[in-house]
């Protein structure tokens, strides 16, 4: 008997206007979409490569003395996202480029092709197509599932007949979900496809799995709309106020609690203001200048070789305490933008966003990663740097110094070299877990108030 | 007889769900959202105010003019709590440096520690967006079924049968409907007021109260657009259902994927060159004035060796560019009067140089975003609330107009110096009067006619001695760009024409669709 409603319902929606009108947009979206990342990934991979060449030619330039590459500042550059068509929320504002001194992290900041007068991050990515596109088309296809019916006096018939009320939510819900599939599965054939053709950006089979889980979390969230439109039609009595008050329910998850998450944690959670993080970084060094003025006036600094211990101990321990200010100024921010992503988790569009995030590496995750990733980096380059030196016996063993370190040549093609490792899968699929089950909770929430409701409806 | 159709249409309007859901958007969600932009403003203003009175702390204790660099900080407009524009994106401090030509700048580069970088998974709402997507939501709801509507309950048939003219029908339902809508724009509005004048830190002058009059008829006007937009949809579809669908999907493109979609055509179709290549094009320019000023410290390097020059004192003054000497010996000054003579010449030109380097950039950026604004033209939200930032102060040419009379403040700045220093040409380097000069200290202490401690203690004096200090009370101020509202206004004539030239089509279109009506 479900399967009987739910062929009359898809075959209701797909006869009616919605469906091509929809099947339309989202597929001409996601097919502009994938077009155009084409390209921007192309670009962007040229640039990077470009700065990679640069540190490498550094690198062969400072070989000549290895105290060059102990003692200067490096950068180190984030590989392009391979998948940021999926998501590319605020990767036009995140840092891509962290400068680094051996074991020391240092500033990140972003360089690239931005362009400070576009007020926002540019989002046409996948989860903003499916986000605004999908949400609104489950709406509109749920609005009248029930109310409809029940203005056309069919609701009354089917209720006549030995169907139990559950089956005829269920087939309702399980026809609509089939339409929405479809347009979604029409949608991605396509963006897929034309993302093999062009071909710029090297998909592997890890890849086309990810884009499955998204596409499953993208199914997901048409549920939760379809569900929430369903419970929204059983209490209502007519298809009109089912689909104002839709309406309004979708402006306030969709457009208003994600484009707010991040002012209210602004106002929620304060971060240190550039002044306040200037002031600790000055009293640190002047305080650390003092002692060791105390040190140099004590006597204890006598010969040439003292003088650059001192030397060297000094700014060491200027770094360190610049370190730990950068470090907590950041976490301070992670903590304010993950307070703020919390509260975006109340809507669904958030959860799914974070889903995409997650599988695509971008975001505040992809963040982390190459905090991590730099991090590692700056360490071996450390060891390699200590290894080398300990070969030479002029040198002062002073690390990172400019006058401690030895002064040979070292051979460029040893120099360790970044290279950002790719997500793994399973790290890929952990970072979408959570999310992914909570919209799956929403979806069941929604479908059981759903089924309340109606359990409870006049059909007259 | 328009009147009656009028105000039937209005009546039967505010009675509906609709209407309820269109209140409920404008009083729930605009007083919210401008409680929170109020805040955000008023912590802009408090930076503001902050960096402010520390630029003008640090000119009040400078000794010579070789470090006088003023900066001038723009005020954030009070308005910029509906529309906060590019407020958060561009540098509101510029330096008005005589040695760097002022340009627009991006905020939060490599030492922007503030700037939490990490956020901004969704772009943060702008009152005027959630305006522009409520109000034309709410529009599109109140349109859809002015014409099927009325069809479907065969009350078309009925008025039609009157002898009335049908253009009068549609010009009673437009009018009646826009009626309805003006009550929650109306509402939404002075909840929106209420909110912003509670905060003590807003006062409105009397031109930014006409700039709100403004921008609520800019909003009645794009209201319109949109609810002309859904009678002519009505008037091509049967039923209600149906041209809601229609409207609802057309309003999703055009409010949403349109601005953004042309956004990132923009960027991929017109890419701009990264910062990093100006920033080393910038650099090798810097390299070589660099080198023309080392060229003239070398001479002064030989000449110290020859024992021909003698300084006794060379520090920072307040700001790494401005160099202070002290107790320099008479061939000295003549010496470092010339150099410094010099380098102010090499660093004006290599400033110009600069200048047009860093503007190349800036036009590039522009040519992209004039493509991208080009593009969502056809949006209708995008002229809107691109007008709204423009009266509001916040959109790119306030910030232009702003560089631009900082551009000239330097000019004033490097005139004024230039005057003063030719009163006294030794002020750009020392702040010893010329009698002491004269003295000639070097000399005194070699020939051991003064003590080392004798020397200390003038030096601590001359350090605390408030006459030394710059008297700027003659230095030209900086007065902020003023531009009349109507002024402003006009830079958007391209974005009003296509809000009125879309009411105007888009009403002889319904006008032209709804002649042929079957009402049946």
């Amino acid at each position: 008997m479900v399967w009987m409603i739910a062929k009359r319902q898809i075959h209701d929606t797909v006869t009616s206007l919605k469906f091509p009108l929809f099947l339309i947009l989202f597929s001409v979206s996601m097919l502009l979409s994938t077009v155009l990342f084409q390209f921007h990934y192309l670009q962007s991979l040229e640039d990077y490569n470009v700065k990679v060449a640069e540190m490498r030619d550094e690198f062969s330039r400072q070989a000549k003395s290895l105290v060059q590459l102990g003692a200067n500042w490096h950068k180190l550059h984030r590989k392009p996202p391979k998948l940021a068509m999926l998501s590319a929320s605020g990767e036009d504002y995140v840092p891509n480029t962290a400068e680094w001194k051996s074991a020391d992290h240092g500033s990140q900041y972003r360089v690239g092709r931005d362009n400070f007068l576009f007020r926002t991050t540019t989002q046409f990515h996948w989860t903003f197509i499916v986000g605004l596109i999908v949400s609104l088309a489950a709406i509109i296809f749920g609005y009248d599932a029930i109310s409809g019916e029940k203005e056309a006096g069919t609701l009354r018939l089917i209720s006549a007949n030995p169907v139990p009320r559950a089956q005829v939510l269920w087939g309702k819900f399980l026809g609509l979900a089939a339409v929405l599939g479809t347009i979604l599965v029409v949608g991605f054939l396509l963006a897929v496809t034309a993302a093999v053709i062009l071909g710029h950006i090297a998909l592997e089979g890890g890849d086309f799995l990810r884009i499955f889980i998204f596409f499953a979390g993208s199914l997901l969230y048409a549920a939760v709309f379809l569900a929430l439109a369903l419970l929204v039609s059983s209490v209502t009595h007519s298809a009109n106020v089912s689909l104002v008050f839709l309406l309004l329910l979708w402006v306030i998850l969709v457009v208003v609690i994600p484009g707010t998450g991040d002012i209210v944690a602004r106002g929620l959670y304060r971060t240190q203001s550039q002044s306040e993080v200037e002031g600790k970084l000055r009293k640190g060094q002047e305080a650390i200048h003092a002692e060791f003025e105390k040190k140099r006036m004590a006597g204890e600094v006598t010969t040439e070789e003292d003088w650059r211990r001192w030397h060297a101990d000094l700014w060491r321990a200027i770094r360190a305490s610049d370190s730990k200010i950068f470090a907590a100024n950041r976490t301070q921010q992670f903590t304010q933008t993950r307070l703020g992503r919390n509260l975006t988790r109340i809507s669904p569009r958030g959860l799914f966003s974070f889903v995409a995030e997650g599988l695509a590496g971008t975001g505040l995750g992809g963040q982390l990663r190459f905090d991590e990733n730099g991090r590692r980096y700056a360490n071996q380059f450390g060891d390699f740097i200590i290894a080398k030196d300990k070969l030479d016996s002029e040198s002062l063993h002073l690390y990172f110094q400019w006058a401690g370190l030895s002064e040979k040549p070292v051979d460029p093609d040893e120099i360790p070299i970044f290279e950002e490792t790719d997500p793994t899968l399973s790290e890929s699929l952990k970072a979408a877990f959570v999310d992914l089950t909570i919209l799956f909770l929403m979806a069941v929430l929604a479908m059981m108030g759903a089924h309340l409701a109606f359990l409870r409806y006049d059909v007259r | 007889m328009i009147r009656t159709i009028a105000k039937r249409e209005f009546l039967s309007n505010l009675m509906s769900y609709k209407f309820a859901v269109g209140m409920a958007l404008c009083l729930i969600l605009l007083p919210l959202g401008t409680y929170v932009s109020t805040r955000n403003y008023h912590r802009r203003l408090e930076r503001y105010e902050l960096d402010r009175d520390a630029h003008q702390r640090e000119l009040t204790k400078l000794h010579v003019y070789s470090a006088l660099h003023p900066q001038v900080d723009k005020r954030p407009p009070v308005l910029s709590i509906i529309a906060e524009g590019l407020e958060e994106r561009l540098k509101s401090t510029v330096r008005a440096d005589r040695h760097r030509v002022p340009c627009l700048e991006g905020k939060g580069g490599r030492m922007a520690l503030s700037r939490n970088r990490y956020a901004q998974a969704f772009p943060s709402l702008e009152i005027v967006w959630l305006l522009a997507i409520i109000l034309s939501l709410v529009a599109v709801l109140f349109a859809h079924d002015t014409v099927t509507g009325d069809r479907e309950l065969g009350t078309l048939s009925l008025t039609l049968s009157n002898p009335v003219p049908r253009h009068q029908v549609l010009l009673g339902k437009y009018l009646g409907g826009i009626g309805s809508l003006f009550v929650p724009l109306l509402a939404g509005f002075l909840a929106v007021l209420v909110v912003m004048n509670l905060s003590a830190a807003v006062s409105l002058s009397a031109s930014d109260w006409l700039a709100i009059l403004i921008i609520f008829l800019l909003s009645l006007i794009y209201l319109s657009a949109f609810f002309l937009l859904g009678m002519t949809v009505s008037s091509l579809t049967r039923r209600s259902a149906t041209s809601l669908i229609i409207l609802l999907a057309v309003w999703v493109a055009l409010t949403e994927l349109l601005p953004n979609a042309s956004f990132f055509v923009a960027k991929n179709i017109m890419p701009v060159a990264s910062m990093e290549k100006t920033r080393t094009e910038k650099r090798a320019v810097e390299e070589q004035k660099n080198k023309e000023i080392s060229k003239i410290w070398e001479t002064a390097q030989q000449r110290a060796q020859r024992g021909e020059l003698h300084i006794l004192l060379n520090k920072r003054d307040n700001n790494e560019k401005g160099q202070l000497f002290r107790f320099i010996s008479p061939e000295t000054a003549e010496f470092l009067k010339d150099a410094f003579g010099e380098f102010e010449t090499i660093e004006v030109k290599y400033a110009d140089k600069m200048a047009w380097q860093d503007q190349s950039y800036v036009r590039q950026l522009e040519r992209q975003w004039w493509l991208a604004d080009i593009l969502s033209a056809p949006s209708l939200a995008r002229p809107f609330s691109s007008t709204v930032r423009a009266l509001a102060g916040t959109d790119v040419e306030a910030f232009k107009s702003f560089v631009e009379k900082a551009r000239q403040y330097r000019l004033e700045v490097l005139a004024f110096v230039e005057a003063q220093v030719t009163s006294n040409p030794y002020r750009f380097f020392t702040d010893d009067p010329v009698e002491e000069i004269q003295k000639d200290w070097p000399r005194a202490l070699r020939e051991e006619r003064i003590s080392r401690a004798e020397l200390g203690e003038k030096m601590k004096t001359a350090d605390g001695d408030p006459r030394r200090l710059l008297d700027l009370t003659s230095m030209p101020r900086f007065s902020p760009p003023k531009e009349g509202v109507l002024e402003r206004l006009s830079r958007r004539w391209r974005d009003l024409t296509i809000l009125l030239l879309s009411n105007v089509g888009l009403f002889l279109l319904a006008f032209s669709l709804f002649l042929r009506y079957d009402p049946r």
